[in-house]
Protein backbone atom coordinates (compact mmCIF):
# COMPACT_ATOMS: atom_id res chain seq x y z
CA UNK A 1 0.00 0.00 0.00
CA UNK A 2 2.49 2.24 1.36
CA UNK A 3 4.61 1.71 -1.98
CA UNK A 4 1.66 2.20 -4.13
CA UNK A 5 1.28 5.89 -2.67
CA UNK A 6 5.02 6.13 -3.11
CA UNK A 7 4.81 5.25 -6.83
CA UNK A 8 1.66 7.51 -7.28
CA UNK A 9 3.83 10.42 -5.57
CA UNK A 10 7.11 9.82 -7.60
CA UNK A 11 4.70 9.87 -10.95
CA UNK A 12 3.32 13.04 -10.14
CA UNK A 13 6.37 14.60 -9.26
CA UNK A 14 7.70 13.71 -12.48
CA UNK A 15 4.56 14.82 -14.28
CA UNK A 16 5.09 18.50 -12.70
CA UNK A 17 8.62 18.55 -13.29
CA UNK A 18 9.31 16.76 -17.18
CA UNK A 19 7.30 20.00 -18.75
CA UNK A 20 9.87 22.39 -17.35
CA UNK A 21 13.13 20.36 -17.86
CA UNK A 22 11.48 19.97 -21.77
CA UNK A 23 11.01 23.50 -21.98
CA UNK A 24 14.42 24.70 -20.33
CA UNK A 25 15.60 22.25 -23.11
CA UNK A 26 13.43 24.26 -25.53
CA UNK A 27 14.37 27.55 -24.11
CA UNK A 28 17.35 29.55 -26.72
CA UNK A 29 20.54 29.55 -24.67
CA UNK A 30 21.00 33.16 -23.05
CA UNK A 31 24.34 32.11 -22.21
CA UNK A 32 25.31 32.44 -25.62
CA UNK A 33 26.34 36.03 -26.66
CA UNK A 34 25.33 36.13 -29.88
CA UNK A 35 22.19 34.07 -29.56
CA UNK A 36 21.61 36.69 -26.22
CA UNK A 37 21.55 40.03 -28.34
CA UNK A 38 19.25 38.84 -31.90
CA UNK A 39 16.14 37.25 -32.02
CA UNK A 40 15.28 34.09 -33.98
CA UNK A 41 12.23 33.83 -36.21
CA UNK A 42 10.37 31.54 -34.33
CA UNK A 43 10.65 33.99 -31.17
CA UNK A 44 9.04 36.44 -33.06
CA UNK A 45 6.20 34.10 -34.71
CA UNK A 46 5.03 33.37 -31.17
CA UNK A 47 5.21 36.92 -29.73
CA UNK A 48 4.00 38.47 -32.86
CA UNK A 49 0.45 39.67 -31.41
CA UNK A 50 2.42 40.77 -28.01
CA UNK A 51 4.74 42.50 -29.84
CA UNK A 52 1.99 44.22 -32.21
CA UNK A 53 4.45 43.80 -34.87
CA UNK A 54 3.11 45.03 -38.16
CA UNK A 55 1.90 43.53 -41.51
CA UNK A 56 4.85 45.44 -43.00
CA UNK A 57 7.05 44.06 -40.63
CA UNK A 58 5.72 40.32 -41.18
CA UNK A 59 6.35 40.74 -44.66
CA UNK A 60 9.61 42.26 -44.67
CA UNK A 61 11.10 39.75 -42.27
CA UNK A 62 8.89 36.90 -44.56
CA UNK A 63 11.09 38.23 -47.23
CA UNK A 64 14.48 38.13 -45.72
CA UNK A 65 14.06 34.45 -43.98
CA UNK A 66 12.91 33.07 -48.30
CA UNK A 67 16.37 34.70 -48.88
CA UNK A 68 18.20 33.35 -46.88
CA UNK A 69 16.16 29.95 -46.84
CA UNK A 70 17.18 29.91 -49.89
CA UNK A 71 21.21 30.17 -49.48
CA UNK A 72 21.26 28.29 -46.91
CA UNK A 73 20.17 25.02 -47.88
CA UNK A 74 22.10 24.58 -50.90
CA UNK A 75 25.21 25.61 -48.43
CA UNK A 76 23.86 22.82 -46.63
CA UNK A 77 24.25 19.92 -49.38
CA UNK A 78 27.67 21.43 -49.80
CA UNK A 79 28.83 21.11 -45.84
CA UNK A 80 27.23 17.77 -46.27
CA UNK A 81 28.99 16.97 -49.04
CA UNK A 82 32.44 18.38 -47.68
CA UNK A 83 32.22 16.41 -44.46
CA UNK A 84 31.76 13.35 -46.04
CA UNK A 85 34.87 13.58 -48.30
CA UNK A 86 36.48 14.94 -44.75
CA UNK A 87 35.24 11.98 -43.33
CA UNK A 88 36.23 9.41 -46.14
CA UNK A 89 39.78 10.83 -46.04
CA UNK A 90 39.78 10.54 -42.28
CA UNK A 91 38.90 7.26 -42.04
CA UNK A 92 42.07 5.32 -43.93
CA UNK A 93 44.22 3.81 -41.95
CA UNK A 94 47.41 6.32 -42.66
CA UNK A 95 45.84 9.48 -43.10
CA UNK A 96 47.22 12.52 -45.74
CA UNK A 97 47.62 15.48 -43.47
CA UNK A 98 47.78 18.32 -46.17
CA UNK A 99 44.68 16.77 -47.47
CA UNK A 100 42.76 16.05 -44.42
CA UNK A 101 43.25 19.28 -43.68
CA UNK A 102 42.81 20.63 -47.07
CA UNK A 103 39.42 19.28 -46.78
CA UNK A 104 38.37 20.26 -43.49
CA UNK A 105 39.34 23.98 -44.69
CA UNK A 106 36.49 23.98 -46.93
CA UNK A 107 34.47 21.92 -44.74
CA UNK A 108 35.08 25.38 -42.09
CA UNK A 109 34.50 27.43 -45.05
CA UNK A 110 31.10 26.30 -45.52
CA UNK A 111 30.29 26.08 -42.20
CA UNK A 112 31.41 29.82 -42.46
CA UNK A 113 29.38 30.82 -44.82
CA UNK A 114 26.28 29.40 -43.26
CA UNK A 115 26.78 30.81 -39.69
CA UNK A 116 27.23 34.11 -41.60
CA UNK A 117 24.19 33.71 -43.82
CA UNK A 118 22.09 32.90 -39.98
CA UNK A 119 23.97 36.24 -38.71
CA UNK A 120 22.98 38.51 -41.42
CA UNK A 121 19.21 37.04 -41.44
CA UNK A 122 19.17 37.59 -37.99
CA UNK A 123 20.41 41.03 -37.75
CA UNK A 124 18.20 42.02 -40.76
CA UNK A 125 15.09 40.71 -38.32
CA UNK A 126 17.04 43.10 -35.19
CA UNK A 127 16.89 45.70 -37.84
CA UNK A 128 13.49 45.79 -38.55
CA UNK A 129 12.10 45.29 -35.37
CA UNK A 130 11.39 48.81 -33.21
CA UNK A 131 13.66 49.21 -30.33
CA UNK A 132 10.24 48.39 -28.43
CA UNK A 133 9.32 45.08 -29.51
CA UNK A 134 12.89 43.86 -29.17
CA UNK A 135 13.02 45.05 -25.21
CA UNK A 136 9.79 42.82 -25.15
CA UNK A 137 10.61 39.94 -26.79
CA UNK A 138 13.89 39.84 -24.37
CA UNK A 139 11.48 40.34 -21.33
CA UNK A 140 9.23 37.59 -22.95
CA UNK A 141 12.37 35.04 -23.82
CA UNK A 142 13.14 35.62 -20.55
CA UNK A 143 9.59 34.34 -19.52
CA UNK A 144 9.07 30.51 -19.12
CA UNK A 145 7.76 29.53 -22.85
CA UNK A 146 3.87 27.97 -22.82
CA UNK A 147 5.13 26.17 -25.83
CA UNK A 148 1.80 27.79 -27.45
CA UNK A 149 2.03 30.56 -30.16
CA UNK A 150 0.03 33.76 -29.25
CA UNK A 151 -0.04 34.71 -33.00
CA UNK B 1 -107.60 48.72 -45.60
CA UNK B 2 -105.19 47.47 -48.02
CA UNK B 3 -105.00 44.41 -49.44
CA UNK B 4 -102.24 41.34 -49.32
CA UNK B 5 -101.77 42.54 -52.69
CA UNK B 6 -101.08 45.99 -52.47
CA UNK B 7 -99.17 46.00 -49.34
CA UNK B 8 -96.99 43.17 -51.65
CA UNK B 9 -96.47 45.55 -53.92
CA UNK B 10 -95.55 48.27 -52.17
CA UNK B 11 -93.14 46.20 -50.04
CA UNK B 12 -91.34 45.20 -52.99
CA UNK B 13 -91.29 48.81 -54.69
CA UNK B 14 -89.68 49.53 -51.60
CA UNK B 15 -87.30 46.98 -51.34
CA UNK B 16 -85.94 47.28 -55.18
CA UNK B 17 -86.01 51.49 -54.19
CA UNK B 18 -83.37 50.54 -50.85
CA UNK B 19 -81.55 47.48 -53.49
CA UNK B 20 -81.24 51.19 -56.14
CA UNK B 21 -79.95 53.02 -53.16
CA UNK B 22 -77.63 50.76 -52.14
CA UNK B 23 -76.38 50.35 -55.55
CA UNK B 24 -75.88 53.74 -56.33
CA UNK B 25 -73.41 53.93 -52.85
CA UNK B 26 -71.35 51.30 -53.28
CA UNK B 27 -68.85 51.93 -55.01
CA UNK B 28 -67.88 49.80 -58.27
CA UNK B 29 -65.68 46.29 -57.22
CA UNK B 30 -63.52 46.04 -59.88
CA UNK B 31 -62.15 49.32 -59.45
CA UNK B 32 -61.34 48.73 -55.64
CA UNK B 33 -59.75 45.39 -56.88
CA UNK B 34 -58.01 47.00 -59.62
CA UNK B 35 -56.56 49.29 -57.04
CA UNK B 36 -55.90 47.01 -54.33
CA UNK B 37 -53.96 44.86 -57.46
CA UNK B 38 -51.91 48.33 -58.18
CA UNK B 39 -50.96 49.01 -54.69
CA UNK B 40 -49.70 45.44 -53.61
CA UNK B 41 -47.93 45.59 -57.10
CA UNK B 42 -46.70 49.15 -56.25
CA UNK B 43 -45.19 48.22 -52.46
CA UNK B 44 -43.54 44.75 -53.53
CA UNK B 45 -40.81 47.19 -55.46
CA UNK B 46 -40.81 49.67 -51.94
CA UNK B 47 -40.08 46.44 -49.71
CA UNK B 48 -37.54 45.40 -52.17
CA UNK B 49 -35.77 48.51 -52.37
CA UNK B 50 -35.72 48.55 -48.40
CA UNK B 51 -34.59 45.09 -47.70
CA UNK B 52 -31.44 46.03 -50.90
CA UNK B 53 -30.88 49.60 -48.73
CA UNK B 54 -29.85 47.32 -45.73
CA UNK B 55 -28.32 44.44 -47.80
CA UNK B 56 -26.40 45.94 -50.11
CA UNK B 57 -24.24 48.43 -47.88
CA UNK B 58 -23.89 44.78 -45.60
CA UNK B 59 -23.09 43.06 -48.80
CA UNK B 60 -20.32 45.70 -49.72
CA UNK B 61 -18.78 45.66 -46.11
CA UNK B 62 -18.63 41.83 -46.01
CA UNK B 63 -17.15 41.84 -49.44
CA UNK B 64 -14.10 44.82 -48.34
CA UNK B 65 -13.93 42.95 -45.24
CA UNK B 66 -12.64 39.37 -46.99
CA UNK B 67 -11.40 41.34 -49.77
CA UNK B 68 -8.99 42.97 -47.02
CA UNK B 69 -8.75 39.91 -44.57
CA UNK B 70 -8.27 37.25 -46.62
CA UNK B 71 -4.86 38.14 -48.26
CA UNK B 72 -3.90 38.94 -44.44
CA UNK B 73 -4.61 35.91 -43.42
CA UNK B 74 -3.14 33.85 -46.25
CA UNK B 75 0.39 36.58 -45.31
CA UNK B 76 -0.14 35.50 -41.68
CA UNK B 77 -0.14 31.75 -42.71
CA UNK B 78 2.42 32.46 -45.31
CA UNK B 79 4.86 33.79 -42.72
CA UNK B 80 4.26 30.86 -40.42
CA UNK B 81 5.16 28.67 -43.10
CA UNK B 82 8.20 29.99 -44.05
CA UNK B 83 9.09 30.41 -40.28
CA UNK B 84 9.03 26.70 -39.58
CA UNK B 85 10.71 26.08 -42.84
CA UNK B 86 13.43 27.93 -41.76
CA UNK B 87 13.56 26.56 -37.97
CA UNK B 88 13.85 23.09 -39.64
CA UNK B 89 16.73 24.51 -42.42
CA UNK B 90 18.36 25.41 -39.12
CA UNK B 91 17.98 22.47 -37.25
CA UNK B 92 20.10 20.16 -40.36
CA UNK B 93 22.66 22.19 -38.94
CA UNK B 94 22.83 22.51 -35.36
CA UNK B 95 25.53 20.81 -34.79
CA UNK B 96 28.64 21.90 -37.58
CA UNK B 97 30.55 18.61 -38.56
CA UNK B 98 33.77 20.23 -37.03
CA UNK B 99 31.84 20.74 -33.93
CA UNK B 100 33.33 17.91 -32.09
CA UNK B 101 36.68 19.44 -32.40
CA UNK B 102 36.09 22.05 -30.39
CA UNK B 103 34.27 20.36 -28.18
CA UNK B 104 35.24 16.46 -28.17
CA UNK B 105 32.91 13.71 -26.77
CA UNK B 106 35.37 12.46 -24.19
CA UNK B 107 36.18 15.68 -22.57
CA UNK B 108 33.08 15.46 -20.24
CA UNK B 109 35.05 11.99 -18.80
CA UNK B 110 36.99 14.00 -16.85
CA UNK B 111 35.02 15.47 -14.80
CA UNK B 112 33.28 12.72 -13.48
CA UNK B 113 36.71 11.87 -11.95
CA UNK B 114 37.16 12.38 -8.12
CA UNK B 115 40.04 15.03 -6.61
CA UNK B 116 43.70 13.12 -7.11
CA UNK B 117 46.56 14.78 -4.53
CA UNK B 118 46.50 18.47 -3.40
CA UNK B 119 48.77 21.36 -3.67
CA UNK B 120 49.53 22.70 -7.33
CA UNK B 121 49.39 20.29 -9.95
CA UNK B 122 47.37 18.43 -8.80
CA UNK B 123 44.31 17.00 -10.68
CA UNK B 124 40.98 17.84 -9.21
CA UNK B 125 37.30 16.07 -11.29
CA UNK B 126 34.56 18.14 -10.27
CA UNK B 127 32.68 15.67 -8.86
Amino acid sequence: MRRRAWGTALALLMLTVAPGAVAAQVAPQVDDPIARTLFEPELIMQHRRAIELTDRQRDEISRVIKDAQGQVVSMQWDLREQADALATELNRPRIDLDRALDRMSRVLQTEGKIKQARLTLLVRIKNILTPEQQESLRKLRAQPSSGVPEG
Amino acid sequence: MRGDTELDALLRERFARLKEDDARRTPDFAPMLAQARRSIADARPASRLRVLRWALPLAVAAGLTAIVLIPERAADREFDRLVTEWSRTSDATRHAPTDGLLAPATAGLLDGLPAIGSGIGAFRGRL
